[in-house]
């Protein structure tokens, strides 16, 4: 019989099946591991990025670095996703969630040569993470979230490795100034995840994951409710060792209440960063109120008021026509001059409104008309125009001004009297507003001096890492030894586990995740310039006689108890860490064919 | 070689430009093409199946485990390999799982049948003795291997649910997602006219949120809609709320394009200007008269209308996408409602276009804000929250449980199982066999080939799990004939149940050991993989256009 080649598939496809895949898949993660490897630790060095555009950043943010990179690697890809998750999730731990996930695919490719399943490895897997968790769990430490100097030395250890270490005690106070400025208790909103933990528990299902992921968190909030942290306060005393059980009394009388009180921490809308290149660094600072890049419309408004009425507007001060089509046919002489003094009422009637209220200060999100200008120059009233709307909704936070939509809704409620301050001041070139000497300010900008643009935007990167490991604390206030003790410490518990507990082929994969948690110390043996093979032996003796808390110390490559060194990490970070990496290898290891659309180029 | 292709064009004795092929060539080719597809996922079945990692031309990456997405994607061109790639698709939609066998068996009835017809067979033959096998075995499933699970206690559901997903990326987490597959599909139940239960799959909406890991995914009863509430000045949950849906703007009226108004009063711009304002507050006035509470509109309302809403205490969602409208609509017995015009001409609000339900809230969901309906008044409707590592994962998280929430389906609705691991799939063998040779004509061949053919899916399962196919499968041939052949109450007939235990590489009773599948989907797979064997044996000849020549753009540089 003739035979003729059959073209199934389109022919532009590439192919890698069975192992080479595998193989490759786990070079490309590798790869990606090791661009950011140097990253980590107080001795970490920043990388110089160029774009296609001619930009530059410079940082040693794991996250910031990657997205920067652009891959072709599927496996790759797949890896920098696994950073944005851990930022948007935690935003802590980007460089160590892809040290640890490209390590886990290194410790997979011996198993895989050695012919073990891919499934079976990943059932290795699976369990040493639920393991991890435990442990993880039994070597955290209760943090008073009110403590301000447990709070700052935390969020020191968080940056400790980053840029700003030179001024990590301004750059702390910063953040954890912003993150207790906007704390908020929810009025009526319950969060899902209390919940989904109930719906989970009801259906029997093993929800004991979520539900200790929450408790903590239930029971932080339930702390910062004034009525209940007695109450938290004295069950935590009764019983120190046993705060699961006081936890879970809580969270059974929280669930009791239908309408709890829940922490609302929301940086991403309320704390704004504000970069003024010039000056010096210690002339940063954390307003008590909000600070805004725009002069006022007219010279001659006043720049400088205490205790402002502030009036808040979504709508132009100026004449609008209408949305239909209009054409106007004038046949009389004086119409023309009739329609002109009609655009003039409008705006008249509009700033009368506005009058009438009495303020000292408009803001509008739209434009303001010089006619409405000079009206209101005459009613000695400042306004300020083409506000953002996230900034619009930081100032009504900030002073307790609603936010109008039509000048004909004007209320006296509506108007603003939270803010002690409004002057303009001119830094640099340019002229800022300031609202501050706000009384209740839950909202507020961080005022960032610095000699360039880069290293603001590197100052700016880092303060965004210290603020959500402030906020992470305060959801969930456990926090872990750092300096690579926590990993060190869940390896050598997972090895003995490995000989002990786990039967079967089941146990190779199992004891390989707690090779490559050794990743995350031995990276900062490395980066510190000690002796990786001596520190690593040293901790681990240390480790196998249950001091779960030495870890390195990052500057000098030495063994050190973090109790002494000082720096704890959330639990959170960690806990988000070992999952992501995990469950990010699971996924690449059972690829065993990629098939990519590229078209071959010769 | 290729050269065929182009001599044929002369000696066609169609005068058009293209390619024939025909007769034993156009065969071979077919059923080439199709062990070609069958093999790049062959690889996927069974639980220790692996996945594919699949880029397109924009780089953006698939990972699955899916017969069904993997072909779709692969982007087949063959017209024979198109016709398989179809049926995975088929069984995708109908059944939801066993998109990989289903191609993988019509390949293998193609194969076998191919080298029949080299004996000199003819195809009719074959075809017809296809069609007998095929129905045959639907009846044996049916008769025989269905266990009828009418009390359905919750085990077996499970059972089911993890058998599908034990193949995918969900497999590792256990009975996790199983129980959870179970759990939002029966809070979905209803009856339909008939009075017979039904479980919409597409009542159990999938979110996927990126962050935590997958054990952290949890499912509640209730709709929710990826979308925060307009403005923040709203409450943030309202108990029995009036539901009112519309899919048409509430801002500023305006004149069509093109229509001019000519005015002589320059008084009277002012009154046009108001009255574009007041048409839609009115409307939102007349809105919140009715009593609604929570207007899920399909596009925008302005600023201005939405703290109209928000001083009422009502709720508004905005930009809500058109099949989440339809969908909220049914399930709180509101009525998409275009236009407020009645057929007087005037505007009104038809009180029973309202739905109800008991609860609306904003809760936040990782870092997004989401709305949750809770307890609709017509259908309720339950949300799973996936959560994984990345969106590749998420992704093909959801496509797993879709399957499995397929899979309980089709048993909830049609209540018989049958074990699985490749044990149906040697009965079945065993049965066409000693079948065949009561059949004394042509077709016997045929039969047994089928027979044969069946096989091809426990001697993947074990390949994949590396393990020794041949006497695994000599092995289990022999238990379901010694089954076969006992008497209604010997201890052989317990063996019908065994299949592969592909983790020991031994075997077993899968129905003892949870390995179940609805019994609908064998048969469903049985069905259409013959039929689509049967579609491409039926050619034999091929006939290609070449594609009509674009004309040659002067300005292209080459």
């Amino acid at each position: 019989m003739q035979q003729s080649p059959v073209i199934v598939v389109n022919t532009s496809k590439q192919r890698e099946s069975g192992h080479k895949a595998q193989m490759s898949n786990i070079a490309a993660g590798k790869t990606v591991a090791d661009v950011v490897r140097t990253c980590l630790g107080p001795r970490a060095m920043l990388k110089m990025l160029l774009d296609p555009m001619g930009g530059i950043t410079l940082t040693n943010d794991g996250f910031a670095i990657l997205r920067e990179c652009e891959v072709a690697h599927p496996a790759a890809k797949s890896m920098i996703e696994l950073s944005r998750t851990q930022d948007d999730e935690v935003g802590d731990g980007t460089t160590s969630v892809i040290i640890l996930a490209g390590e886990m695919l290194a410790i997979s490719a011996p198993f895989l040569e050695r012919k073990i399943h891919p499934v079976i490895i990943l059932r290795g897997f699976q369990k040493a993470l639920e393991d991890a968790q435990v442990i993880l769990r039994s070597i955290a430490k209760r943090v008073d979230t009110n403590d301000r100097e447990q709070m700052l030395s935390l969020i020191k250890s968080a940056i400790g490795t980053k840029f700003v270490s030179r001024w990590n005690d301004l750059m702390c106070n910063l953040a954890l100034t912003a993150v207790q400025t906007v704390v908020r208790r929810s009025d009526d909103s319950e969060f899902i995840s209390a919940d989904i933990s109930a719906s989970n528990k009801a259906s029997g299902s093993a929800a004991a994951d979520a539900d200790l992921a929450n408790k903590p968190a239930t029971s932080g909030d339930a702390t910062a409710d004034a009525a209940a942290s007695v109450a938290a306060g004295a069950s935590a005393v009764s019983a120190p060792t046993a705060t699961g059980a006081a936890v879970t009394s809580i969270e059974a009388s929280a669930s009791s209440a239908p309408d709890v009180d829940v922490r609302e921490v929301d940086i991403k809308r309320f704390v704004r960063i504000e970069k003024v290149p010039g000056g010096e660094i210690e002339e940063s600072r954390v307003l008590d109120g909000v600070m805004i890049n725009k002069d006022v419309v007219h010279p001659k408004m006043r720049r400088h008021i205490e205790n402002p009425r502030i009036i808040l507007l979504d709508c132009p001060l100026e004449y609008k026509k209408g949305e239909s089509q209009t054409n106007i046919e004038i046949s009389r002489e004086g119409d023309w001059s009739r329609v002109l003094e009609i655009e003039e009422e409008q705006v008249k009637a509009m700033c009368d409104k506005i009058t009438a209220l009495k303020p000292d200060l408009v803001i509008t999100e739209k434009g303001v008309s010089d006619l409405a200008q000079h009206y209101l120059v005459k009613h000695n009233i400042t306004a300020l125009r083409r506000m953002r709307k996230t900034d619009n909704n930081r100032i009504a936070r900030a002073t307790g001004a609603k936010i109008v939509t039509s000048v004909d809704e004007l209320k006296e409620q509506d108007v603003g009297t939270g803010c002690g301050l409004f002057s303009i001041e001119k830094i640099g070139d340019e002229y800022f507003t300031f609202l501050t000497k706000c009384k209740e300010p839950k909202a507020c900008t961080i005022l960032l001096r610095g000699p360039g643009k880069d290293t603001l935007n590197e100052i700016d990167r880092n303060l965004q890492d210290a603020m959500c490991v402030a906020r992470n604390v305060l959801f969930n206030p456990y926090l872990c030894p750092g300096g690579g003790a926590t990993e060190m410490a869940l390896s050598v518990q997972l090895a003995q586990r490995a000989k002990s507990d786990i039967p079967g082929v089941e146990q190779w994969p199992y004891a390989g995740v707690a090779e490559a948690l050794e990743v995350i110390p031995r990276t900062l043996i490395q980066n510190g310039g000690g002796n990786a093979m001596r520190v690593l032996t040293e901790l681990r003796a240390k480790h196998a006689n249950g001091l779960t808390t030495w870890g390195v110390d990052g500057e000098k490559g030495v063994p050190a108890d973090m109790n002494e060194y000082g720096v704890w990490e959330p639990l959170a970070v960690k806990l988000q860490t070992i999952k992501t990496a995990i469950d990010s290898a699971s996924l690449l290891l059972r690829v065993d064919d990629i098939v990519s659309g590229t078209s071959k180029k010769q | 070689m290729s050269g065929i292709f182009s001599t044929n064009n002369q000696d066609s004795a169609l005068f058009i430009g293209g390619s024939r092929v025909s007769g034993q060539e156009v065969r071979a080719q077919n059923v080439m093409a199709a062990l070609s597809i069958a093999n790049v996922i062959k690889t996927s079945l069974g639980p220790v199946g692996l996945d594919k990692m699949l880029v397109d031309d924009v780089g953006d990456v698939t990972i699955s485990n899916d017969g069904a997405t993997i072909l779709q994607l692969l982007e087949v061109e063959h017209p024979a390999g198109k016709i398989l790639v179809k049926l995975a698709q088929q069984q995708d939609t109908e059944v939801g799982d066993g998109t990989t066998s289903v191609v993988i068996i019509a390949a293998e009835l193609l194969r076998r049948a191919n080298e029949l017809i080299k004996n000199h067979i003819h195809p009719a033959t074959v075809i017809t003795g296809y069609r007998l096998a095929c129905k045959e075995a639907c009846k044996f499933i049916a008769d025989q291997m269905a266990l009828k699970v009418d009390k359905l206690g919750r085990d077996p559901l499970v059972s089911v649910a993890m058998t599908t997903i034990s193949s995918k990326i969900l497999g590792t987490y256990g009975t996790f997602f199983a129980d959870m597959a179970v759990d939002s599909l029966s809070a979905v139940k209803t009856t339909d006219f008939r009075g017979k239960a039904r479980y919409p799959v597409n009542a159990v909406n999938i979110l996927k949120a990126k962050g935590a890991s997958a054990r952290e995914s949890s499912y509640f009863t209730g709709y929710a809609l990826y979308r925060p509430f307009t403005s923040p000045a709203m409450k943030r949950s309202l108990k029995n709320p009036k539901i009112l849906v519309i899919d048409f703007d509430i801002t500023k009226t305006r004149m069509k394009m093109g229509v001019n108004i000519v005015i002589d009063n320059p008084d009277e711009l002012e009154a046009i200007r108001k009255r574009e304002m007041d048409i839609s507050s009115e409307r939102a006035r007349m809105i919140l008269d009715a009593g609604v509470t929570a207007v899920f509109s399909t596009r925008g309302i302005d600023d201005v209308y939405v703290k109209m809403f928000a001083e009422a205490g009502a709720i508004t969602v905005t930009r809500v996408p058109k099949e989440d409208a339809r969908r909220i609509a049914k399930g709180t017995g509101a009525s998409l409602i275009t236009t407020l015009a009645n057929l007087d001409g005037d505007e009104s609000i038809d009180v029973s276009s309202l739905g109800s339900a008991e609860l609306v809230e904003q809760v936040r969901l990782s870092d997004d804000d989401i709305v949750v309906i809770r307890g609709a008044k017509e259908q309720r409707a339950s949300t799973v929250i996936l959560r994984g590592a990345n969106d590749y994962m998420l992704d093909e998280m959801e496509r797993s449980f879709h399957d499995s929430l397929c899979a309980v389906k089709r048993v909830l609705e049609s209540g018989a199982v049958v074990p699985g691991g490749g044990s149906v799939e040697t009965a079945l063998d065993v049965y066409l066999e000693s079948f065949a040779t009561t059949l004394g004509s042509r077709e016997q061949l045929a039969i047994v080939e089928f027979a044969n053919a069946l096989l091809a899916i426990p001697k993947q399962l074990s390949v994949n799990a590396a393990k020794d196919s041949i006497e695994l499968i000599a092995k289990l041939r022999a238990y379901h004939s010694a089954a076969q052949k006992a008497t209604a109450n010997s201890s052989h007939s317990a063996l019908k149940n065994y299949g592969l235990d592909l983790y020991e590489g031994k075997l077993r009773d899968n129905v003892k050991a949870g390995v179940l599948e609805p019994a609908m989907s064998k048969i469903k797979m049985l069905k259409s993989a013959t039929e689509a064997a049967i579609n491409i044996l039926r050619i034999d000849d091929m006939i290609k256009l070449l594609p009509e020549k674009q004309e040659e753009d002067p300005h292209a540089h080459m």
